[in-house]
């Protein structure tokens, strides 16, 4: 099977982002093999088809950003290879997991810095959360968007979660994150109360947080990310994430946004480290066992 | 004003026979004349219900007091201008009797009630301001029948909506929006010494005022 490596996204030109990758040393008769450039905007897709399949070349020219200005619009890029003529098809895409696109690739120094504070939240100071990223592109949506005055035309949309997008967000990443306490607020409004909350948000380098994400926590209090987010990086490669958060009212669609687990996934979630409920002391405990063993093999 | 006088008499729509506050009387009947608005709509497209948990909008005068569920929205919400004697008459009086002093006082009220309109959308709130604004021509004669209101005025104003973050700051989405409807309206109030105990406690005042 062939393989891809060395991916990279690169341009110097607003109208166009150029593609590459290369294949690795192999055997196999490399015109036996198309390869199909996939492209979205959230790293775990849905892809969707650039290119027709091509082949012997492992070069593309993206000319459909033309007129994409926003700093935070990210767009990401994956290669899949057909070996032609089989049949069932066989196909692989590369990067395994997610895609690539035009971003600085963390340097030695920068990966072990995020690693450390990745583990910190994991093990220390943060929770278990989702990130759902907002969708910024695609498809209008047709329910409560109104094509001519640019804007939606009411609230709590089934079809696009007031995002304004079919779908209105992507798929869930899990990840660990510290959200700090807020005050309680409740403003007495002329119409009524408004209980209001308003923190911060401290992550680590992935997923790369946007305005308008909603996080979710393992109490199912929901949260979207404001205005401004501040990004530490190294080299260009972000290392850790702040960002303010505003809690959504429980009115809000946002709390139909689904979260599938199973229901054991439900019963038997634990959103800080299993060890942090145990007493050190009792060595023999069952559970801190467990635990204990969770903390080597990721659980 | 007691509810015997044969001016001010009880419309028997209101079903509150024992408010002498004829301004919360007009108030009352501008809510109930929104809350029939919205109640008849189908589920799904802002029906109302009395039902706090089950409403698809709120309703309310201002400063709900222990409203529950919190933050939902849309939320209409009227509160009441200034009122003031608009001094129609000469001395407010109109004569009854030439040879005896009893005399009736009446005059207009001048007054006006905001009805503010907040949802999560701007366009949203805008739309069911609008829906107001369009109806109230064609529910005059009811709310003035129900309120006791004298008159109703034509001019009816509509503002814009709210900027972002107005009403409450934080979200990156506008999750806040307010339009409000300022409606004049005039409501006549008579105060008669024929109105049940009202000539003892006229008599009751000026003694402890000392006069006669």
């Amino acid at each position: 099977m062939l393989r891809i490596s060395e991916m990279r996204v690169r341009s110097f030109d607003l109208g166009y982002l150029d593609i590459y990758w290369e294949v690795d040393p192999c055997f196999e008769d490399i015109g036996d093999y198309e390869f199909v450039v996939e492209r979205s905007d959230n790293e775990f897709g849905p892809y969707m088809d650039l290119t027709v399949p091509v082949v012997n070349r492992f070069h593309v020219k993206d000319v459909t950003v033309k007129g994409q200005h926003s700093y935070y619009h990210k767009l990401y890029y994956r290669v899949r290879t057909i070996k032609r003529g089989s049949d069932p098809v066989e196909s692989t895409v590369f990067p395994d997991v997610g895609g690539i696109r035009l971003a600085a690739k963390p340097d030695l120094m920068a990966l072990e810095m995020a690693r450390l504070n990745n583990l910190k939240l994991k093990e220390f100071m943060g929770r278990k959360v989702w990130v759902f990223p907002k969708k910024t592109a695609g498809q209008r949506c047709g329910a409560c968007f109104d094509e001519v005055s640019q804007r939606r035309l009411r609230s709590s949309c089934g079809v696009c979660f007031d995002a304004g997008w079919v779908g209105g967000y992507h798929a869930p990443v899990e990840t660990y994150a510290m959200i700090v306490t807020p005050n309680e607020t409740t403003i007495h409004a002329n119409f009524g109360d408004i209980q209001t909350e308003d923190t911060t948000l401290l992550l680590g380098n992935y997923p790369e947080i946007k305005e308008g994400d909603v996080i979710v926590e393992a109490e199912n209090i929901r949260w979207r990310v404001a205005s401004t987010i501040s990004k530490v990086s190294k080299a260009r490669a972000v290392i850790r994430q702040q960002a303010p958060i505003h809690r959504i009212p429980k009115s809000d669609i946002e709390y139909s946004l689904p979260l599938k687990m199973s229901d054991d996934e439900i019963r038997d979630l634990v959103a800080s480290p299993e060890r942090n409920y145990t007493n050190p002391q009792t060595i023999e405990e069952t559970s801190l066992a467990k635990a204990l063993n969770g903390t080597f093999t990721g659980n | 004003m007691p509810a015997t006088s044969n001016i001010n008499r009880v419309s028997p729509e209101t079903g509150a026979p024992l408010i002498v506050d004829r301004l919360l009387m007009a108030n009352r009947a501008w809510l109930t004349w929104l809350q029939g608005l919205f109640k008849s709509r189908p589920i799904g497209n802002y029906k109302w219900d009395r039902n706090v948990t089950e409403t698809e909008i709120i309703i309310t005068d201002q400063n709900p007091s222990g409203s529950e569920p919190s933050n939902k929205r849309p939320i209409i919400a009227t509160s009441r201008g200034a009122a003031t004697w608009a001094s129609t008459s000469m001395n407010q009086t109109i004569p009854v009797n030439i040879a005896t002093t009893n005399r009736i006082i009446s005059d207009i009220i001048g007054c006006s009630v905001t009805i503010s309109v907040i949802a999560r959308e701007g366009l949203e709130a805008q739309g069911l301001a609008y829906e107001l604004f369009r109806m109230i021509p064609v529910f005059k004669t009811s709310i003035m029948k129900l309120g006791r209101i004298h008159a109703i005025g034509n001019n009816i104003t509509l503002t814009p909506e709210t900027q972002h973050g107005q009403i409450v700051q934080g979200s990156s989405v506008p999750e806040w929006k307010m339009v409000q409807l300022m409606i004049p309206f005039y409501i006549q109030d008579v105060i008669s010494v024929e109105d049940e105990d009202f000539y003892t406690l006229i008599r009751a005042v000026n003694l402890h005022m000392g006069l006669s």
